[in-house]
């Protein structure tokens, strides 16, 4: 080892190059330790987090819903009517049971209920639904719960004015001020309460309340008679083991574990360490793999930038006897040393910024930061395993080559390009396409192709096609930079292509961040398309839930200011499931276990809907016509179905949808007044039209499924006449939701303001009696959708989106590579009159090309795998029937490619400005 | 080309190392001269600083009444493309341009539009024409450095340096190049600058400066078609008088 040191000394040259890679791997092991450091300190911080939750209860009993039984058809689907569910209550014997255990010194049974808070921080509504409470009508031990976290005042049982605390856990942004007001919506309706303190707790622990009122506030928000007890906290006696707990209440006859749980402040730790891990399990791999391909790019072109630098170098000291095995240590041995120091000088930094991270919230981390020396080991052998990977090909270049090959052999610059290996590479990019296509293959398959074939022929086929990016961008580009920097053009042409291969690494290791990124960013705006709300839909949705409008009412909102004259339609909506025969269809359409079984059946006037030149629901209809429709709707059951329900269930016009009608008491499932006999019956409707219609976001915003019991997901809405629906929901007098367009002056205004101004138009006009009534516009749920997808997407990107910028670092070794090799070139073009300014605009004309090479490159990537990736989620998540889109938000492509290209030149521009500083005679001297 | 009391020194390491230690030379209009001298001695740095290419501590250069060491570098450098002729040992051709383009490449750095009738000129003068088009690599030594000396003349220049310009070349390629050099100088009234340690080389020349130590010890002037094994002889008592 000591002669390789020596080699490795004797060679050591080119600090600029190492420099650069050892940054890259300190960035890259920097990401590594703040991803994992932040979880590991997050986990640290449980204990007393949680410890501040559950105060001096250390034992606590709460139901547990079983898990939904498998049933066949519809399998997938976990809330089939008429399934038996678990208690969502403690009952009255296991608290007796706790009790008379004998082994608690506190029993404590609290009756919570849960409630949404009607909370818009500075005015502004939160996107997506409303924050749940766990409402608890009294103050746990003696009003000293968590007395060290309370900021203001517990609830005052005196008090005529409703009073609540909130634990701040409850809330993603800041928590309601203490003495304002918040909404807070019930079954009953909507009610306004004071905030009189609040909670600076952190964290949630499963059946705890997060929220406490005093009387007013309860006799306004609950229900009416004895509330259940949702869980029971208790304080064991010394010397008390939860397995002994468990024992004693298994011997009073209470099945632990059937519909009962008992808890303790270690498995709330590890509940939620297990969501912590999922987390982290959630985008790991996204992190982990970016910076491991980081790595492997920058090291890899720093030690191919460095065979070139040595080339001389290891010519000498092969003519002289230096084995290849020999000279191929002495790579290695430089990646090592790298990788060493890289991942030091990364760990270290990582652990700095974390540490500043935490210091700046010791609300959240009041223990500190925790990264364990497992990790900290690992992370290093990450780094070093990288670093030997990126180290094989540049090894076995030097193994390959014979003495004299190390003397340049003379670039012969327009050499063919290989059109084998690239026409290969494109097609290698095929099976990747192929598997987004709504193919007839299971999700499990598809997802093993994908994985083991598709994904790995996309790499490595995209890198096969890389001279031709490369060609490109020399063919088509060349000229106009060099004219763009005011060069003659003969000065840039081929420059790129000389060495390929050092133009692919350089190429690579850009699309390693600006690809992926672009990817994220497709399959983001890919994936969202489906569902933003139809423009077809009116303007408002309105919902009045649970009990509805009168007939009384309805007709003052229909006159109301702000509503445009005969733009306005009462709905009857409901939620059917379909029968087994469409089940059994849908199954074998899709060919794996569905997840959704119903339909939203929508009751509307069809003539005002489809019919007339301007008809109130524009909506594209595939099949059918809309005039047609109208009267096929009026006449009798008859539908029109979206295109979504029609591909997954394979349906046509003409067809039939059948729907199973549960009989009983206002048509409820299960009803209490159900005759003797069956409880349902098949209605079956005819599939007059079928609409091109995106309606996922805007049925769930408008609040149309999941009431009553029903599930939330759904395979769409199916219309049918008013009469029809109504027919079929047994609801004769109220009306629940209604559409309408807004008026011309309204139009211009901000749609939150619109719709703000309609429900205060609205609440004037009509007695709501303790329902919730909400307007909604079709633009706000648009907007709402957007930013809720942004959120997933801008998680997912940030990483590749900074470090794309980082990635700039390879136009350094670039230019060390090109002056290094070109010395005697370039030191003989400064000779015969080349200025420093043309110089350094030459060296900026080939970073800007072998940049634009690398956009190229990244954006064939970030298509096929943007495109593949849309394609596979939309086959294996379940939201039924979604069409395959394919979207490039153009805008977002455009930045990320414009913040490359200025990360490029700010990188490049340091260095140029120091090379070309040198005298022509300067450069000229011997190496 | 007038060129007064140049010194010049280089730092390596810690150490002060004086390459030139006050060297005065002059060339009148179409003088072909050689300087020789043994490794190390400064033949090459006098001829960088006579170019322009580096700046001496001390001293001036001037060629055709502009004095060049004082210019900064972009004005010495367009000096250099429009005034000075340079032809390297390493020919030191642009791989990814043509003969034809390698030729014209300081009319391209001057921004010049194409004169192909002058590059055709040189082409032929140098029997290279057949050649126009061809890569570098596809060409012998004797031709590459042909396209070095075509790219040397394109722009008519004062004075051309070459430095160790047969190096690289065989016998027979040295011999036809330094005729070449001899015609343009005859002919054309070429003033030349050669820098080499060849006594055959330096033959051609018509006066010749020995370099030793960073300074000039002594001049020889040579008939035409000097006698190289003299200029050897001479070569070699300077260098035996100076080590004693």
């Amino acid at each position: 080892m000591r002669h390789l040191r020596w080699l490795f000394l004797a060679t050591r040259r080119g600090y600029w190059r190492k420099t650069v890679g050892i940054f890259s791997i300190a960035c890259a092991v920097c990401l590594l330790t703040w991803t994992i450091g932040l979880t590991t300190s997050t986990l640290y911080q449980y204990q007393p987090s949680v410890g501040d939750v559950t105060d001096i209860y250390d034992l606590w009993v709460l139901p547990k819903m079983p898990a939904a039984p498998k049933q066949g058809m519809g399998a997938g689907f976990q809330e089939a009517p008429g399934a038996q569910r678990g208690p969502m209550f403690v009952s009255d014997e296991v608290v007796e049971a706790v009790r008379k255990s004998g082994l608690v010194e506190k029993c404590e049974p609290l009756a919570c209920t849960p409630v949404q808070v009607d909370y818009a921080p500075n005015g502004i509504p939160l996107s997506g639904p409303r924050p749940r409470a766990m409402l608890a009508p009294s103050v746990p031990n003696n009003g000293h719960y968590a007395q060290k976290t309370l900021d203001g005042r517990w609830p005052d049982d005196a008090s005529t004015t409703p009073e609540v605390v909130f634990s701040a856990a409850g809330f993603y942004v800041a928590p309601p001020k203490i003495g304002g007001t918040v909404g807070i919506v019930t079954r009953s309706g909507r009610f306004e309460v004071k905030t009189v303190g609040l909670l600076r707790l952190n964290r949630f622990v499963e059946g705890f309340p997060t929220m406490f009122v005093n009387k007013a506030a309860a006799d306004l928000l609950l229900p009416k008679g004895r509330a259940l007890t949702s869980i029971v906290l208790c304080r064991k006696k010394p010397g008390v083991t939860l397995e002994a707990m468990r024992q004693a209440m298994e011997a009073s006859g209470i099945r632990i574990g059937e519909g009962i749980a008992l808890s303790d402040p270690v498995a709330a730790v590890q509940s939620l360490a297990d969501m912590q891990w999922e987390m982290f399990a959630g985008d790991a791999p996204l992190k982990f793999g970016l910076a491991l391909a980081f790595m492997l790019c920058m090291v890899f072109t720093t030690l191919y930038t460095g065979l070139q630098q040595k080339r001389l170098m290891y010519m000498r000291l092969r003519s002289v006897g230096m084995s290849r095995l020999q000279l191929a240590f002495s790579v290695v041995y430089e990646a090592l040393m790298m990788g060493a120091l890289g991942a030091v000088v990364g760990i270290l930094a990582g652990f700095v910024i974390l540490k500043l991270y935490v210091m700046g919230d010791p609300k959240t981390f009041p223990l500190g930061v925790y990264i364990g020396p497992v990790w900290v080991t690992l992370i290093a052998a990450s780094s070093l395993i990288a670093v030997l990977l990126a180290s094989a090909w540049p090894c076995i270049k030097v193994l390959r080559m014979r003495p004299m090959d190390f003397i340049d052999p003379g670039v012969a610059p327009d050499a063919r390009l290989p059109w084998r290996r690239i026409v290969a590479g494109l097609l290698m990019t095929l099976p990747c396409i192929a598997l987004a296509m709504p193919l007839p293959i299971t999700p499990a398959m598809r997802t093993g192709l994908m994985t083991f074939v598709g994904l790995p022929l996309l790499g490595i086929g995209v890198i096969f096609s890389a001279p031709f990016w490369c060609w490109l961008i020399d063919a088509g580009v060349a000229d106009f930079v060099s004219r763009l920097l005011g060069l003659h053009p003969s000065l840039l042409r081929h420059q790129i292509r000389r060495d390929l291969n050092r133009t692919i690494g350089v190429m690579v290791t850009l699309a390693v961040g600006l690809g992926l990124y672009m990817a994220i960013e497709i399959w983001g705006g890919s994936m969202l398309k489906p569902f933003l709300p139809d423009p077809t839909f009116p303007d408002m949705v309105v919902s009045c839930l649970p009990d509805g409008l009168d007939a009384q009412s309805v007709a003052k909102m229909a006159s109301a200011p702000g509503v445009r004259k005969d733009r306005f339609m009462a709905l009857e909506v409901d939620q059917f499931i379909l029968d087994d025969e469409t089940l059994h269809k849908l199954e074998q359409n899709v060919q794996y276990d569905l997840w959704q079984n119903n339909i939203i059946l929508v009751g509307l006037d069809p003539k005002q809907g489809f019919a007339g030149a301007d008809p109130m629901l524009p909506f594209r209809f595939r099949e059918g016509v809309a005039s047609s429709c109208a009267d096929a709707l009026a006449s009798g059951s008859s539908c029109v179905i979206p295109e979504t329900l029609a591909t997954h269930a394979g349906l046509s016009v003409g067809d039939t949808v059948k729907l199973r009608i549960p009989v009983g008491k206002l048509g409820r499932p299960g009803g209490k007044e159900s005759p003797a006999g069956p409880t349902e019956r098949t209605e079956s409707l005819k599939v007059a039209g079928i609409v091109d219609l995106n309606w996922h976001l805007y049925t769930s915003r408008a609040n149309m499924r999941g009431r009553n019991g029903k599930p939330h997901r759904t395979l769409g809405p199916v219309f049918v006449s008013t009469e029809v629906a109504r027919k079929l929901t047994g609801n004769s007098d109220r009306t629940r939701f209604l559409w309408f367009d807004i008026s011309d002056d309204l139009r211009d205004s901000d749609p939150l303001a619109a719709a703000g101004k309609m429900n205060d138009t609205f609440s004037g006009l009509v007695d709501v009696k303790g329902s919730d009534l909400v307007v909604k516009h079709r633009d706000r749920i648009n907007d709402e959708t957007i930013d809720h997808a942004r959120m997933i997407i801008g998680s997912m990107s940030r990483v590749p989106f900074w470090s794309l910028i980082i990635l700039s670092l390879a136009m350094l070794n670039l230019l060390v590579a090109t002056v290094v090799e070109r010395r005697r070139e370039l030191s003989m073009m400064r000779s015969v009159g080349l200025t420093r300014g043309q110089f350094g605009r030459l060296l900026l004309g080939e970073v800007i090309l072998i940049w634009g090479a690398g956009v190229l490159f990244s954006f064939a990537f970030g298509v096929c795998a943007g495109w593949a990736t849309t394609g596979w989620t939309r086959a294996v998540l379940p939201f039924g029937g979604i069409p395959l889109a394919f979207e490039v938000p153009w805008g977002r492509i455009f930045l990320s490619i414009g913040i490359s290209l200025s990360a490029s030149l700010l990188v490049s521009a340091i260095p140029i400005a120091w090379i070309i500083r040198g005298k022509p005679g300067e450069m000229m001297k011997v190496e | 080309m007038q060129s007064s009391n140049l010194t010049k020194h280089f730092e390596q390491g810690s150490k002060n190392v004086d390459v030139l230690r006050g060297v005065s030379l002059s060339l009148d209009r179409g003088d072909f001269t050689a300087v020789m001298g043994p490794s190390g001695s400064g033949k090459s740095t006098l001829l960088h600083i006579l170019a322009g290419l580096l700046t001496p501590d001390t001293g001036t250069v001037e060629i055709a009444g502009m004095r060049i060491s004082e210019m900064g570098d972009g004005e010495a450098t367009r000096f250099r493309r429009r005034h000075i002729g340079l032809v390297f040992q390493d020919f030191n051709l642009i791989p990814t341009l043509t003969v034809a383009e390698n030729i014209r490449l300081p009319e391209i750095l001057d921004g010049r539009m194409s004169d192909s009738k002058r590059t055709d000129e040189i082409l032929d003068r140098l029997q290279i024409s057949h050649r126009r088009d061809h890569s570098p690599h596809e060409l012998s030594g004797g031709e590459r450095q042909r396209v070095a000396i075509g790219r040397a003349l394109i722009m008519n220049p004062e004075v051309i340096f070459a430095d160790e310009p047969t190096g690289n070349l065989d016998s027979l390629s040295s011999r036809r190049f330094c005729e070449l050099l001899t015609e343009l100088n005859r002919e054309g009234g070429c003033t030349i600058l050669l820098v080499t340690h060849n006594p055959a080389v330096a033959a051609w020349s018509r006066r010749v400066h020995f370099l030793k130590d960073g300074r000039i010890c002594d001049t020889l002037d040579v008939q035409a078609g000097g006698d190289p094994s003299r200029i050897a002889e001479r070569y070699l008592h300077v260098i035996d008088r100076l080590e004693n």
